[in-house]
């Protein structure tokens, strides 16, 4: 009997997370939880803001609920670029690592609301000594962005990772 | 004193006097000569019998824009007219249209005097030199005329269709290899894949627009072509007017489809002496793509009447050849009609003008003061002027002739298949960028011209040449092509970004490919070495030029440890070398990024950055050579591009302090 408790008051104890998470998760303002933070910031945005103004960049990400993402960025050449890997959402904080293993350059925290549009929001506070506020909005990434980032590049950019 | 010493002191006075005044006289007349030889702008070397250009007082232009031959009121031009037999003295330039800002330009001071040959060319022109309000006079010189034969190749003779490897259908697109090189060895023994203006990829985003004009400043181009005739540009007044009768009233009689200057009359392909020069480069700019038949332009279109127009701006003729005046004429012409690129492959032998200084002298006013006009009218929305693109020469000098070596136009050198360059090219100074101009090769004793640019040519005929003058055509086109979509996009440039923005796309040569030989199809061999770094900037990329056109790529700096930024790594492919002259950093930039220290250093910017950041640094770059032309000196463009930069810790940097690329941006 008394093993048979300790495991119920376990799993009372997961069920009484998980649900936190999705509360968390739910309300659109970041998490605690995991999975369910993931939920939280999947998706497609585009970068409006970095360091308070409008980027003369380009990135597109996509977040996936299962823990991987895709993200398109125009940033360091004339083409879009593809990049893809996996990230963890927890209490807050995000951070990920590439496809061929190397880790973000930082990790950030993040919130999730609605802009004056009322458009979803996400905001993303790099973890530096001098904080970086890159903001996202939630958007359908271009086909085209998509197409050009995952063919063969004509011009032979280098591969950057 | 008496009456004889008084009369020998006043025969010496006299006699002194005398002296004092013949020296008077004499040193008048010397320095009336100096300043009269001073209003010479050039030689009577190879210049037309029977007409004087001159440019004269406000005053004077004045008063013979409003008169008669001899009768202008100016005394000593009148007696010297009449003396002359001068049958004519009128403006050059045709202050009908846009006459205000020409006069502001002084182009109304410009006026040609035509007097019968018979008369000393030599003597006219001294005699106005030595009028007080003529301030300057030129002899018209004759412009060579380009002087090549094709060889024709009818692209219908194809049996097997292609269609399927092509955007295009136009049979001849297989032999155009300066538009995509597959390497087919068929085409030239030693061709490489990629050796080509990779303008494929470009196309999926536009193949010209009509809105875009091109004049075609050369032979005349045959309008009625059957791969070229929907990409005329038409002048309806005159199209649906009166033959004989000036419809629109700008001047010219029957200027359907540009004017012949050579001739004063239509515009014409097939008088004796016509090479189809005019007409082949003019395929190569805006041939109609996709339509079955011929060959592709580089901005024709994609066969839904959507290709760039062009016009002729006719200068050679058969064996006549504009002079000056007439230059000026065809680029004023060009100019008042809606062009904003003046394709012109054509030009003087290099040396002919010892620098910059000497071709403005030399060309002084008249055919210079035409080319400024044209780089300073708007005909396109996405730019504020006009582009001047000439062929470098076909000399295989270490020079450009002029006037495409001058510092304000694009002077355009040539490769082969091969991805080297072709073996008569003019390289070095005042040259600024390559672009595929063919070149012949031998089988056996034969030439083969598979290697030369595929291309139309008059009356229905299509056939290959080689030189500069074809490379010249896709730079032309691919202008035209970068201006179809910044149309497209909204954007909008100045000339000098344009060019900028132009120069810098591009591919670099192969240095190392520079340490052979190469087999000069005319006998020897060409030592590549001579050629290193001297081919402009690189080889005209037209992907590269859409992606300048879309969007910035970001230079990334370290916030954590000093940079030190060769500009070249982030231009073209990365691995051109254009010389750094300067740079300007605002004080925007400085605040955004904390730049803390920041010098010039080997041609390089050594920079420290304390704030996460973005920004933009202007920096000066001689594209083309390592000077910039102007003065005395024969030289590259100066040209200045702005480079976004990025600054963020964690960008990694080289041991010699070059930021690297960091991967993902997150």
């Amino acid at each position: 009997m008394k093993r048979i408790n300790i495991w119920s008051l376990v799993a009372m104890l997961c069920f009484g997370l998980t649900a936190c998470g999705e509360n968390l998760g739910g309300d659109d303002n970041g998490g605690n939880g995991g999975n369910d933070s993931k939920v939280a910031i999947a998706g497609e945005w585009g970068i409006v803001s970095w360091n308070g103004a409008e980027p003369v960049f380009d990135i597109y990400v996509d977040f996936n609920e299962d823990g991987t993402f895709e993200m398109y960025q125009q940033v360091y050449s004339l083409t879009y670029e593809l990049f893809t890997g996996h990230y963890v959402a927890d209490k807050g904080i995000i951070n990920g690592s590439y496809s061929d293993g190397s880790a973000w350059k930082c990790s950030y925290k993040y919130t999730v609301d609605k802009d004056e549009a009322g458009v979803q929001r996400l905001t993303l506070d790099s973890e530096e000594t001098i904080v970086v506020t890159s903001v996202y909005t939630a958007t359908e990434i271009p086909a085209e962005v998509k197409a050009e980032a995952s063919e063969t590049r004509a011009m032979e950019v280098e591969p950057f990772l | 004193m008496n009456k004889g010493k008084l009369l020998l002191i006043s025969l010496v006075a006299l006699f002194a006097a005398s002296c004092a005044t013949d020296s008077v006289d004499e040193s008048a007349s010397v320095e009336q000569s100096a300043v009269a030889a001073k209003k010479f702008v050039n030689t009577s070397d190879n210049a037309e019998q029977g007409k004087l250009i001159i440019y004269v007082s406000e005053e004077c232009a004045t008063r013979l824009e409003c008169s008669e031959v001899t009768r202008s009121g100016m005394t000593e031009l009148d007696l010297l007219a009449s003396d002359l037999g001068a049958t004519s003295i009128t403006p050059v330039f045709n202050l009908k249209v846009n006459g205000e800002r020409k006069r502001a330009m002084g182009m109304d001071r410009w006026f040609v005097v035509n007097f019968p040959v018979q008369e000393s060319l030599e003597g006219a022109a001294d005699r106005l030199a030595n009028i007080d309000y003529v301030e300057a006079v030129q002899f018209s010189t004759i412009i060579p005329r380009p002087v090549q034969q094709a060889v024709e190749f009818d692209p219908a003779s194809i049996a097997q269709t292609r269609a399927e490897e092509y955007p295009f259908n136009d049979p001849g697109l297989y032999y155009q290899w300066h538009y995509i090189n597959r390497g087919y060895v068929t085409l030239y023994p030693t061709s490489v894949a990629g050796e080509d203006i990779n303008v494929e990829p470009a196309w999926k985003y536009t193949s010209g627009r009509p809105e875009i004009v091109v004049a075609v400043m050369d032979e005349g181009v045959c309008y009625t072509h059957e791969d070229l005739k929907d990409n005329m540009r038409a002048n309806e007044a005159e199209l649906n007017g009166v033959e004989g009768v000036d419809d629109d009233e700008n001047g010219y009689v029957d200027d359907i489809y540009g004017y012949n200057f050579a001739t004063n009359g239509r515009v014409s392909w097939g008088r004796d002496g016509d090479s189809g020069h005019g007409t082949h480069v003019a395929g190569t700019v805006a041939a109609v793509n996709n339509n079955g038949i011929g060959v592709v332009g580089v901005a024709g279109g994609s066969g839904s009447g959507d290709g760039v127009r062009i016009f002729s701006a006719q200068i050679f003729s058969g064996k006549q050849t504009a002079g000056y005046d007439a230059t000026a004429q065809a680029a004023e012409y060009a100019a008042d009609n809606g062009a904003c690129i003046l394709q012109c492959s054509w030009g003087f032998e290099p040396n002919a003008f010892s620098g910059d200084n000497m071709f403005v002298q030399g060309i002084a006013g008249v055919e210079y003061k035409a080319f400024q006009y044209f780089i300073e009218t708007k005909n396109c929305d996405a730019l504020d002027g006009g582009l001047v693109i000439f062929a470098a020469g076909n000399e295989g000098q270490p020079v450009a002739g002029y006037p495409g070596a001058y510092n304000d136009y694009i002077a355009v050198t040539a490769y082969a298949p091969d991805g080297l360059p072709a073996y008569y090219t003019c390289y070095d100074k005042g040259c600024n960028v390559s672009a595929p101009g063919g070149e012949y090769y031998l089988v056996g004793n034969s030439w083969a011209e598979t290697g030369c640019v595929y291309s139309t040519l008059p009356n229905n005929t299509y056939g290959y040449m080689q030189g500069t003058s074809m490379a010249c055509p896709h730079v032309s086109g691919i202008a035209a092509l970068g201006l179809s979509y910044a149309l497209d996009l909204g954007k909008t440039y100045t000339v000098d970004q344009f060019k900028s923005l132009l120069l810098t796309s591009v591919n670099s040569f192969d240095e190392d490919r520079f340490a052979d030989f190469k087999a000069n199809p005319e006998g020897g061999t060409l030592n590549l070495a001579s050629y290193r770094g001297k081919m402009g900037t690189g080889k005209i990329d037209a992907y590269r030029l859409f992606m300048g056109i879309r969007g910035v790529s970001c230079i990334p700096v370290s916030t954590t440890e000093s940079n030190t930024i060769d500009f070249n790594a982030f231009i073209g492919d990365g691995n051109v070398s254009m010389k750094m002259l300067d740079y300007e950093i605002s004080d925007e930039t400085r605040e955004a990024l904390g730049i803390t220290y920041d010098a010039a250093f080997g041609g390089k910017l050594a920079l420290e950055c304390t704030k996460p950041g973005a920004g933009t640094i202007t920096v000066g770059l001689v594209a083309g050579g390592k000077n910039v032309g102007g003065g005395m000196v024969t030289g590259g463009m100066r040209i200045e591009k702005e480079f976004a930069i990025i600054a963020r810790p964690g960008v990694p940097v080289d041991e010699n302090g070059q930021p690297q690329i960091p991967g993902g941006w997150l």
